[in-house]
């Protein structure tokens, strides 16, 4: 028996564990934990606070329609969540102060503090999320700082972000974070220890990573977030042409020893959901494991991977990606081939990329964006195609508000900026309406 | 006597559920023909009259079967005759009954007939089903009416339709008689109703009152405008979102094949069918107190679907909607879109908008320098500019609807081969062209001169072109002329093969493998020249030279 043999062998044996754990309760303490270089054990799974749980189903329409006057977030759900995932070793928690309507942080801090776990037990990862023009300026982003430690309840920040940058091209990098002396003064804050890592999150023009990849001798990045899954690996730019591969994003950063955050493992969950075709290619290699599972093994793969995050709005997924990681079974070759069969087969339904990230929300004429981008992608991604009344049907289940449907874009593209995945917003809403409009009329027709 | 009840009482049952029916989709045509005011199977209905009784009141009316099943369920014990044939009345009944005939015909004849059909039985029952409020209140009061008192009291004192019937009917020969036991007591008629049935007054269908969503969202509705162009910073969340006002439109929007506008007002019954079954739901009730619940267009909810195949013609019974045949919605002009500079966001705001122009579906809004310019003369007024304005409190583009409809027929490829066959077969011509649907030369002639003739005057370009006989010279003259489309009374299987290798449509009356001369003794001369060459170019040089042309 050689050495691969054995490896593999051993993993295999592993893989019968976790089979085992994602059916019943996970074991506490087998999560698979990654070594920070710059000190310290970070858990595999990461907790990605963007998409928290909602009362009422979790519709954020029911709640604005019904008129709730809080932030919607369903705070007790959470501290049970976040409860769970520490209790089994979960140690990694993401937040904005622009997620959830900037509700985010002040839930986590709150869901935190009631964990009854100490401030070392955990880290915290939050980011500079200085968006609209009026934030630019630095005495701003001080503030926005100042009110991140004090809705997380703590004093120093474990990972600190500067907030996707390279969406809206270069000019808003340097804007954001070069010409106000931003990044400058997040070193400065590193260097008082107030926060402890320094990294950036990234999407979009390419022109900002090459920057700060080129600027790393200076500024001593301590770790990167990107976009990464087994679509995004070979394909992101084929997607887009404004995006970077991972796997050339996750090698550029691993040649410069930077520890690698990831998010978007599912795709907002577009990995997740069943889709025929990624079931397709997937099953027959095991067929017990769900498309999830599926995706966070990739990313889990690659050894310079530090913390996956994903957003886990129901318990279901808060225990099966705990079962998952508990701890993780790498791909095989083989596996990984598969995968890559399934991102083709992904592609080839032309789906438009939208992972519900809401960034483009709210749009100032009131559409509900994401949720009609991925009602679009519902009906591409059935086994068989639905009839004109069935979609018509789910239109009016997805966006039960006429005023929110996607004739009433204006065209005025205030939302594409805001787009981590460049997608043309107001092109594709034309483009679905001029799909459902085809499809009243047939129906009107008959 | 029993197997009698029992047909009637099916009948009405089958009459009701098609009825019914008919506001749920599904339009039976006898459903909707049975109305008042439409013909056949109503005059049928009419000339059985005076044999059968009130058969109508009985087995056709939606409101008289209902009351009759209200009646049986509160007075199932009670002996009393609860179909309103010929029984005794009283003298106020007489008077009220006639009143309400009066009345209902003054108001019908002199403009005001949306309020005089409300006392018909079709009408309450149409706007009580689409959920109408006076409608929906009037019909509550025939039902607890029929609840409370014993006997259909709104047919025999009120229904203006009953009261024509029960004219008709006063010889009626199978009339139910009143015995020579009769004590003319009264009491199977009085309306006095006993303590017992005052315990059910609670039959008022409870689900109406919760379907007024239209008039509270309006009530609740705030001067909002929905762009409130506030910077993100954020993310997620909702902008808040109001429906338009309903802008006041110099005329309404009737549905597309309404006949003109005054007529409409007079024909249209207010029945509701159109309306319960228009598929942009962009059909509403109107509230003015001289079309009281006839439709017009309300673009808040929807807008007339362009390819729509006119769900509301189809089931209109009073034939104030016509369905036009052969014409599309697309064809009807019901209106056209007005611009109001001061109340679009491109002006109030200083943003691009581009939603009117895009939903647009006949392209008839033209974004030029940032502000919308409508073609009036391709708008169909069909209101999808409207619906997604995001001007507020009021939209900034409207429709104003056409007193009379303009109906521009598309042109019919089949009907212009038609009438240029017969001026063939007429003598008329011996080959004719036309362009655009519409006959743009004629050329009289033997052989093929004719055609030499129009392809000199460049009228076979892109152009239908009819011949009685087309061979392969002909059919090289039609190439070379760049035709469109070739149709003969007679043509070669040789020249249809050419036609066709070079994309020109060809069809014919009849087909033959080959084109003889006049005499039926050999191939035809101009045939004979062509033989043997392939290029339509060629050919047509060998003719010409043939010809000395």
């Amino acid at each position: 028996m050689n050495r691969r043999t054995f490896i593999k062998s051993a993993f295999v044996g592993i893989g019968a564990v976790a089979a085992d754990s994602a059916h019943g309760q996970t074991t506490k303490g087998t999560m698979t934990l990654r070594e920070n270089p710059r000190g310290g054990k970070v858990s595999l799974l990461g907790y990605g606070a963007m998409r928290l749980p909602t009362v009422d189903g979790g519709h954020a329409n029911n709640w604005v329609k019904a008129g709730y006057s809080g932030s919607g977030i369903d705070q007790k759900m959470l501290d049970a969540q976040v409860k769970y995932l520490l209790d089994h070793g979960v140690n990694y928690f993401d937040t904005s102060p622009a997620y959830c309507r900037g509700e985010s942080e002040a839930c986590m801090g709150q869901a935190l503090a009631a964990s009854g776990y100490a401030r070392c037990d955990y880290l915290i990862a939050t980011k500079l999320s200085n968006f609209a023009p009026q934030q630019y300026p630095l005495e701003k982003c001080k503030e926005m700082f100042e009110n991140s430690l004090k809705c997380l309840r703590t004093d120093y920040i474990d990972n600190y972000l500067l907030h996707a940058i390279g969406n809206g091209g270069f000019e808003t990098f340097s804007k954001r974070y070069l010409e106000n002396g931003a990044l400058d003064w997040c070193a400065e804050l590193r260097a008082a220890g107030r926060i402890r890592n320094l990294g950036f999150s990234f999407h979009g023009d390419p022109k900002a990573f090459e920057w700060c990849m080129d600027h790393h001798d200076k500024y001593k990045w301590d770790f990167c977030q990107i976009q990464m899954n087994y679509v995004d690996w070979l394909h992101a730019k084929e997607v887009n042409d404004r995006n970077l591969n991972a796997k050339y994003l996750y090698e550029r950063l691993t040649a410069l020893k930077i520890p690698v955050v990831i998010m978007e493992p599912l795709l907002g969950g577009r990995l997740a959901r069943y889709n025929y075709a990624l079931a397709k290619e997937l099953t027959p290699l095991d067929p017990e494991a769900s498309l999830a599972k599926w995706a966070l093994r990739f990313c889990g793969t690659y050894p310079n991977v530090m913390t996956i995050l994903s957003g886990m709005t129901r318990t279901e997924f808060v225990e099966e990606n705990v079962g998952v990681c508990s701890p993780l079974k790498p791909c095989s070759d083989e596996e990984l081939a598969a995968l890559e069969r399934a991102a083709q087969a992904l592609l080839k339904l032309n789906t438009i990329p939208c992972n519900d990230c809401k960034y483009c929300m709210p749009c100032p004429y009131g559409l509900d964006i994401p949720a009609i981008l991925t009602f679009r992608n519902q009906v591409l991604t059935a086994k068989t195609s639905p009839t004109t009344r069935e979609v018509l049907k789910m239109y009016a289940k997805a966006i039960p508000e006429e005023l929110r449907h996607a004739d009433h874009c204006t065209g005025c593209g205030r939302c594409n900026p805001h787009c981590p995945q460049s997608i043309d917003i107001p092109k594709e809403l034309a483009m679905i309406d001029a799909w459902i409009d085809t499809l009243k009329n047939e129906e009107a027709a008959r | 006597m029993k197997a009698k009840k029992i047909l009637k009482a099916l009948v009405a049952a089958a009459m009701l559920t098609a009825v019914t029916a008919a506001f749920f989709g599904a339009p039976t045509s006898l459903a909707c023909r049975i109305q008042p005011a439409a013909t056949v199977t109503f005059l049928v209905v009419l000339l059985l009259t005076p044999f059968a009784g009130r058969l109508f009141c009985e087995c056709f009316c939606p409101l008289g079967i209902i009351q009759s099943f209200v009646n049986w369920i509160f007075h199932s014990k009670t002996k009393v005759r609860r179909v309103c044939t010929r029984l005794p009345e009283s003298r106020q009944q007489r008077i009220v009954r006639w009143t309400s005939l009066v009345v209902a015909g003054v108001l019908i004849g002199s403009g005001l007939g949306a309020i005089g059909w409300l006392l018909t039985p079709y009408s309450i029952y149409g706007k009580a089903l689409t959920l109408f409020v006076p409608g929906v209140a009037i019909f509550a009061l025939v039902v607890a009416l029929a609840a409370i008192g014993k006997g259909r009291i709104w047919c025999n004192w009120i229904c203006p339709v009953g009261t024509l019937f029960n004219i008709l009917s006063k010889k009626c020969v199978c009339a139910h008689k009143v015995g020579p036991g009769c004590s003319n007591c009264k009491a199977c008629f009085t309306s006095m109703s006993t303590p017992k049935s005052q315990n059910h007054q609670t039959t008022e269908p409870s689900n109406h009152q919760t379907s007024f969503t239209r008039r509270d969202t309006l009530k609740g509705m705030t001067a909002l405008a929905a762009a409130e162009a506030v910077e993100k910073t954020t993310d997620g969340g909702y902008a808040s979102v109001s429906l338009p006002g309903v802008p006041t439109r110099p005329a309404q929007v009737l549905p597309p094949g309404s006949v003109d506008r005054r007529e409409f007002n007079i024909k249209c019954v207010a029945c509701g069918l159109c309306i319960a079954n228009c598929r942009g739901g962009c059909l509403k009730p109107s509230v003015s107190l001289k079309r009281l619940g006839q439709p017009e267009m309300d673009f808040r909810h929807g807008y007339c679907l362009s390819g729509c195949a006119q769900q509301c013609a189809k089931v209109c019974p009073a034939g104030a909607i016509r369905l036009l045949d052969g014409v599309a919605r697309k064809d009807i002009h019901a209106g056209h879109a007005i611009w109001k500079r001061d109340l679009c966001i491109r002006e109030t705001e200083d943003v691009e908008c581009t939603a009117c122009s895009r939903k647009c579906p006949v392209d008839a809004i033209h974004i030029v320098e940032g502000f919308p310019v409508i073609d009036k003369g391709a708008c169909i007024g069909c209101g999808a500019c409207e619906h997604v304005c995001p001007a507020r409190p009021m939209p900034a583009i409207f429709v104003k609807g056409f007193d009379s409809q303009r109906v521009v027929r598309p042109f019919n490829e089949k009907d212009l081969v038609a009438e240029m066959v017969s001026l063939l077969s007429r003598g008329e011509a011996s080959c004719v062209s036309a362009k655009d649907g519409v006959i743009v030369g004629k050329a009289t002639g033997k052989g093929i001169s004719p055609l030499f003739g129009l392809l000199s005057e460049g009228k076979l370009t892109h152009a239908l072109v009819a011949d009685k006989v087309i061979g392969r010279a002909a059919a090289a003259i039609c190439i070379v002329g760049n035709a469109k489309k070739v149709h003969a009374l007679l043509m070669g299987a040789d020249a249809l093969t050419l036609l066709k290798t070079h994309g020109v449509e060809a069809s014919a009356e009849k087909t033959v493998p080959k084109i003889l001369n006049r005499d039926l003794t050999d191939g035809c001369p101009m045939e004979q020249t062509v033989d043997g060459i392939d290029d339509p170019a060629e050919m047509v040089k060998a003719l010409k030279s043939r010809l000395g042309i």
